[in-house]
């Protein structure tokens, strides 16, 4: 394998784009999607966070597709809604009829006429506006001073992707930009880096091979732990099948035998999974062992020192918190604990409709199979498929 | 137009649960033939961790230099965002194939992937995402594409998110997941099996295996997945029910030991029908 660090100048493509996105310098952020633009003019020092998770969830995979988009707008300008977050105006459709929705502190001027120009906080909690396909120049700045002096013409054209910018002009029906005085711009764009790992030659070192899959699939008896984990030994029992159960358990997880448990019949064996987390978009874990969840767990000292997995549940309304809540593993139980979030920890025990109590930290709250956790405004299930999983929530 | 690194995209060849595939033209750094290349860009940020990780394994697969599976170029990382360039296969693959297929040549692709897997499973890799999507169609008949790289971005990880508006896609996403991993089990030979089973059904009748689902919430969803029972397509034949009702046996051990041995079933059934 070969790993490089590469700097390419991309040659402009045969597709001559029938909009020009000009950016203008700044310190704000643009993102264009094809013809689906996000200007966020003037980003705040203690707005990054926010405007971080804002992007995230804008190049969510899907979050472009049609009828996607309404939705995914609909959640930005809801998030900017709930405060903290910079002005912003979000556009579709660029090579038409545009949409246009404006919140906060920002200007949109057409064709460069004040009497056609309107501004985010013209209405609450923000301004939606068709702009029809006859308007030629569409200018996007941060309102109120920031905003009020004309940028000059910019050499800087935005075909896709993320780019630092204060503003964007776009120059639709294929107008060059109109260059007042200032020598004809050609369409520059920025240079590229990136890493790569080629995959063309790798013969030529050939990694250690691994060994090949076990072939007698031990999953149905013992389950192994993954590679890189240690499995941890547990006491259970084994159900005349020899399956590996749980010494409360009345009936054995696999094959639903009824288990009779004898003082002194404990085996100690590797724990198996005890099931799996399933989060509200359909994420599933396997529950093996412990997981720090929130918006950012990477860089949690449980995770990093191996104790945990990360579990990163995304919320644009900042109603997760970096690190918001934990789950430990021991023995043949599930322990939650609320790592000082800012919104709590909630469990609620039974499948529909239970009350949520507040997860406490002091005796450790135990999670059983089948009930959930509200973290913020997103939920988390474990869930097992153990038929007598409702049985044993009275005995744990 | 958009691109990545130097990647400059002609147009999107498809969508799937971790981001879009473009055609792109071929830079000339890959020293490779082909016209044109695939580019999967994955969608969310990729941390460097993460795409080392990846990198790491697609480039332990490489090696292994197996004609059934299908070729990687080139893995990248390009301000946060990593993006996998592959083989363009205009043919497609097996859910929407670019031209008519017969029976026999949707079977040869399924028992190709199915050698595939073997191949990964000899060399101590899981597959874990075999599905129809995955069958790429070439001169040779098919190979598989994409192992699964969503457990090396995120650890633990057995099912990608569903999506919240997919009711189709996460019926279809989850029926290729051997409910025991669901059950929180470890992946194995038998896990790739029984995805294998469910694509050579989707590929012999062109449908799913479970009735559709009621509820659209994933945490639902899921629950009522796993106590749903897999009903195969009465139409077929007797022959082709014991191939797919023994890579979908509920027991793992009782199910085809080797990957290997189910391709030998499909092509038997390819050569006899
Ligand atoms: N190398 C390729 N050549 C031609 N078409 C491709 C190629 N790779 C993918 N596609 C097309 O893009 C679509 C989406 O592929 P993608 O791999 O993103 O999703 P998937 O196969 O459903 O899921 P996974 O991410 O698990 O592989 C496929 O259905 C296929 O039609
Ligand atoms: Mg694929
Ligand atoms: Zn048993």
């Amino acid at each position: 394998m070969n790993s490089e660090a590469g700097t390419v100048e991309p040659t402009a493509g045969p597709n001559s784009d029938p909009v020009l996105v000009e950016v203008h310098p700044g310190a704000g952020v643009i993102d264009r999607h094809e013809n689906v633009l996000l200007v966020i003019p003037v980003v705040g020092t203690h707005q990054w966070p926010q405007v971080k998770e804002l992007l995230e969830l804008w190049h969510r995979p899907g979050a472009h597709i049609p009828n996607a988009q309404e939705r995914t707008a609909d959640a930005l300008l809801t998030a900017a809604e709930a405060g903290g977050l910079p002005g912003l105006v979000l556009l579709h459709g660029l090579d038409g009829d545009v949409d246009v929705r404006a919140y906060g502190d920002v200007e949109v001027t057409l064709d460069g006429s004040d009497q056609r120009s309107f501004s985010g906080t013209d209405a609450r909690p923000w301004v939606a506006r068709r702009v029809p396909g006859s308007v030629s120049i569409l200018r996007v700045l941060a309102g109120g001073a920031a905003g009020s002096t004309t940028p000059g013409p910019s050499p800087f054209h935005l075909e896709g992707g993320t780019v630092p910018g204060s503003g964007v002009t776009l120059h639709r029906a294929g107008l060059p930009p109109p260059l007042s005085g200032a020598p004809q711009a050609t369409v520059a764009r920025k240079a590229v880096t990136f890493e790569s790992v080629l995959l063309t030659d790798v013969a030529e070192q050939r990694p250690p091979r691994r060994p090949a899959l076990p072939l007698e699939d031990p999953a149905d008896l013992l389950d192994v732990a993954p590679e890189g984990e240690t499995p941890e030994f547990v006491d259970g029992v084994e159900c005349p099948m020899g399956h590996f159960n749980d010494p409360a358990s009345t009936n054995c997880v696999t094959c639903g035998t009824a288990l009779e448990w004898l003082p002194g019949r404990t085996v100690r064996r590797p724990r198996p999974p005890l099931g799996v987390l399933v989060t509200d978009t359909g994420s599933v874990f396997a529950l093996t062992g412990g997981y720090v969840i929130g918006r950012a767990p990477e860089r949690d000292q449980a995770v990093l020192s191996g104790r945990a997995k990360a579990l990163v549940l995304h919320d644009v309304g900042q109603s997760v918190s970096r690190v918001h809540a934990q789950l430990d593993v021991s023995g043949w139980r599930v322990f939650v604990t609320d790592r000082g979030s800012a919104n709590g920890t909630f469990i609620s025990r039974a499948a529909q409709g239970a009350p949520w109590e507040r997860v406490r930290d002091n005796p450790p709250t135990v999670f059983t199979p089948g009930a959930r956790l509200r973290i913020g405004g997103r939920q988390v299930l474990f869930e097992t498929y153990r038929e007598e999983a409702a049985g044993r929530v009275g005995r744990l | 137009m958009d691109g990545i690194a130097d990647y400059v995209f002609l147009r999107q060849l498809g969508q799937g649960p971790h981001g879009r595939v473009q055609l792109a033209r071929t830079p000339a750094r890959l020293a490779v033939d082909d016209e044109h290349v695939a580019v999967k860009v994955i969608g969310g940020a990729t941390s460097k961790d993460a795409f080392y990780r990846v990198a790491q394994e697609l480039g332990s697969i490489a090696a292994l230099r197996c004609e059934l599976l299908a070729r990687v170029f080139d893995v990248g990382l390009h301000e946060g965002t990593a993006y996998i360039a592959m083989r363009y296969y205009p043919r497609g693959s097996l859910v929407e194939p670019g031209m008519q297929l017969s029976r026999r040549q949707r079977l040869v692709a399924v028992a190709r992937a199915a050698r595939a897997a073997h191949e990964l499973h000899e060399a101590g890799t899981v597959h874990r995402a075999i599905k129809l999507s995955n069958v790429l169609l070439d001169d040779a008949g098919g190979c598989l594409s994409d192992p699964g790289t969503a457990q090396l971005l995120k650890p633990g990880l057995t099912v990608t998110g569903l999506g919240p508006s997919s009711d189709m896609g996460a019926r279809s996403e989850l029926e290729y997941v051997d409910p025991w991993l669901l059950r929180g089990r470890h992946v194995g030979r038998s896990s790739d099996i029984w995805s294998l089973g469910v694509t050579l059904h989707a590929a012999l009748t062109g449908h799913g295996l479970y009735p559709r689902m009621p509820s659209t919430d994933p945490l639902v969803a899921v629950r009522l997945h796993v106590k749903a029972t897999p009903e195969l397509d009465p139409d077929l034949v007797a022959e082709e029910r014991a191939v797919i009702g023994r890579a979908l046996h509920p027991e793992r051990s009782r199910r085809y030991r080797t990957a290997a041995e189910l391709a030998e079933d499909i092509e038997a059934l390819a050569h006899g029908g």
